[in-house]
């Protein structure tokens, strides 16, 4: 196999993050931008950004390296061999960012996924430190990873895929702004920006579940999960019910404890359990919690005129939303 | 635990500290205080927007309110988060523990998402109410 020596962007990241960080909160102070830091949040979002490092280095010669093993062996059976030529990194970064939709689009709807992707949502801020608020417990989501196989498959190497996702996160950091309003038009068009991320990570009833794009927001236009950033409705950062702490512990774990307890519930179906556990977040079998869908579905039904709006749907489909809520409850 | 994830582990420590150092320096340490009672029952309806809310009481520090929900015999809370507020609705089990202590009431929810919070009556009367009307509703576990 050919020699592949790639930096590793993470190893000088670290500082750039500090940097950006401080003019941030230098520009905030100063009134020079929008914005709003608070201390124990950028903390608590910093600690799980360092803690999730270390996580990964200890695991570094452990799971990651068998999980990249894995990635080696497919390398190895496929026939094709799309070699190191600068397009190869392109094309990985174009296929990649298309594997990080479905990847981070799948953690968003499947609740075994959501338990550590909710981490990075946790914060009703939205800073850069909020870019750093990341999960402890990555290694549970392992079965996420094997998404790069049918690129190494069509012949990428996988030291080039690990490249282009540390690009691909790289990115992402300087989208977590509020300083920063809209771009020009035709960035707005083909790239994920602040606009479209803070749209991300609204907690408003049409912002829920959209713009999952890493770096190009062509994906949620193509796929349908695109909404643009509502002047009049500014987003409510967070989680639909937000958390009360700034424990790193508790961030970290309170998702996946409060699957273990749903599970252990006392007189439920393995139906039942295993929606607790891959089903969509919110569900729940006697319809005591809400999922994105009739969360919306529920706003239609309070304000009828904005039914259809991008990110929420017509009054015909929230009735159907409701319509299937009430014969599960029946079930 | 290898020299260099301790070294990484110190190193982000101290960056933090000094971050926070920083943010508390500069005021960004102040929590929101709630002024009256519709102030509260905005917030609550924020995240709970078809609850029909009777008694409030509002904590005397200003830094969270109960609401009794008594068409569903549940409990609503508001506690200051910082900047921002956390809502959440307790019914059968979702509080761990109840303590008194003099006017205030200390709850723990069972959920890992909340840390204790704690509640200053005005009265030992009013505590008491609350307590009753959280014991009746059977939101404590123990």
């Amino acid at each position: 196999m050919q020699e592949l020596s790639l930096p590793d962007i993470s190893s000088f990241a670290a500082p750039v993050y500090i940097f950006f960080i401080l003019v941030e909160i230098v520009l905030v102070t100063m009134k020079r931008a929008q914005g709003l830091y608070e201390t124990r949040d950028a903390s608590a979002s910093i600690l799980m950004g360092a803690g999730s490092v270390a996580s990964e280095l200890l695991f570094k010669s452990t799971l990651h390296a068998g999980l990249f093993a894995i990635l080696f062996a497919a390398y190895e059976l496929t026939p094709l061999r799309l070699g190191h030529a600068w397009w190869v990194f392109l094309l990985a970064l174009l296929l990649d960012d298309l594997r990080y939709y479905w990847s981070h689009r799948w953690q968003h709807e499947i609740r075994w996924g959501w338990a550590n992707h909710i981490v990075h949502h946790s914060s009703q801020h939205y800073n850069f430190t909020t870019a750093l608020r990341q999960p402890w417990l990555g290694f549970l989501n392992a079965p996420f990873f094997f998404l790069r196989l049918p690129l190494v498959l069509i012949g990428i190497h996988p030291g080039i895929l690990a490249f282009v996702y540390s690009v691909n996160l790289f990115y992402q950091f300087f989208i977590h702004t509020e300083t920063i309003r809209k771009l020009p038009p035709w960035i707005e068009a083909i790239f994920n920006t602040p606009s479209h991320h803070r749209v991300h990570h609204g907690r408003n009833a049409k912002y829920l579940d959209c713009n999952y794009a890493g770096i190009l927001i062509i994906w949620d236009k193509i796929f349908g999960t695109f909404v643009a950033e509502d002047d009049k409705e500014p987003a409510r950062y967070g989680i639909v019910h937000s958390i009360g702490t700034f424990n790193p512990i508790r961030i970290a774990a309170h998702e996946y404890i409060a699957i273990v307890k749903d599970i252990l519930r006392p007189g439920l179906s393995w139906r039942q359990r295993l929606l607790y556990l891959i089903g969509r977040p919110g569900w729940s079998h006697d319809a005591t919690r809400q999922t994105s869908a009739q969360i919306k579905a529920d706003f239609v039904q309070r304000h009828p005129h904005r039914a259809g709006e991008a990110g929420l749907p017509t009054g015909r489909e929230a009735a159907a939303i409701r319509l299937t809520e009430n014969i599960e409850m029946a079930e | 635990m290898s020299s260099a994830v301790l070294l990484y582990l110190v190193s982000s420590l101290i960056a933090v500290a000094l971050l926070a150092l920083l943010l508390h320096r500069l005021g960004y340490s102040q929590e929101a205080y709630l002024v009256d009672e519709a102030a509260a029952r905005q917030l609550l309806q924020t995240d709970f927007p078809d609850t029909k809310i009777g008694k409030v009481y509002i904590s005397s520090d200003g830094r969270g309110a109960l609401f009794d929900i008594a068409d569903q015999s549940q409990i609503a809370a508001l506690m200051v988060k910082g900047a921002f507020w956390q809502a959440a609705k307790w019914g059968k089990g979702d509080v761990a523990t109840i303590a008194t202590n003099g006017e205030m009431l200390r709850l723990t929810p069972s959920d890992m998402a909340t840390s204790p919070m704690d509640f200053y009556f005005s009265s030992e009367q009013d505590m008491l109410d609350w307590y009753n009307r959280l014991q009746e509703y059977g939101i404590c576990k123990s």
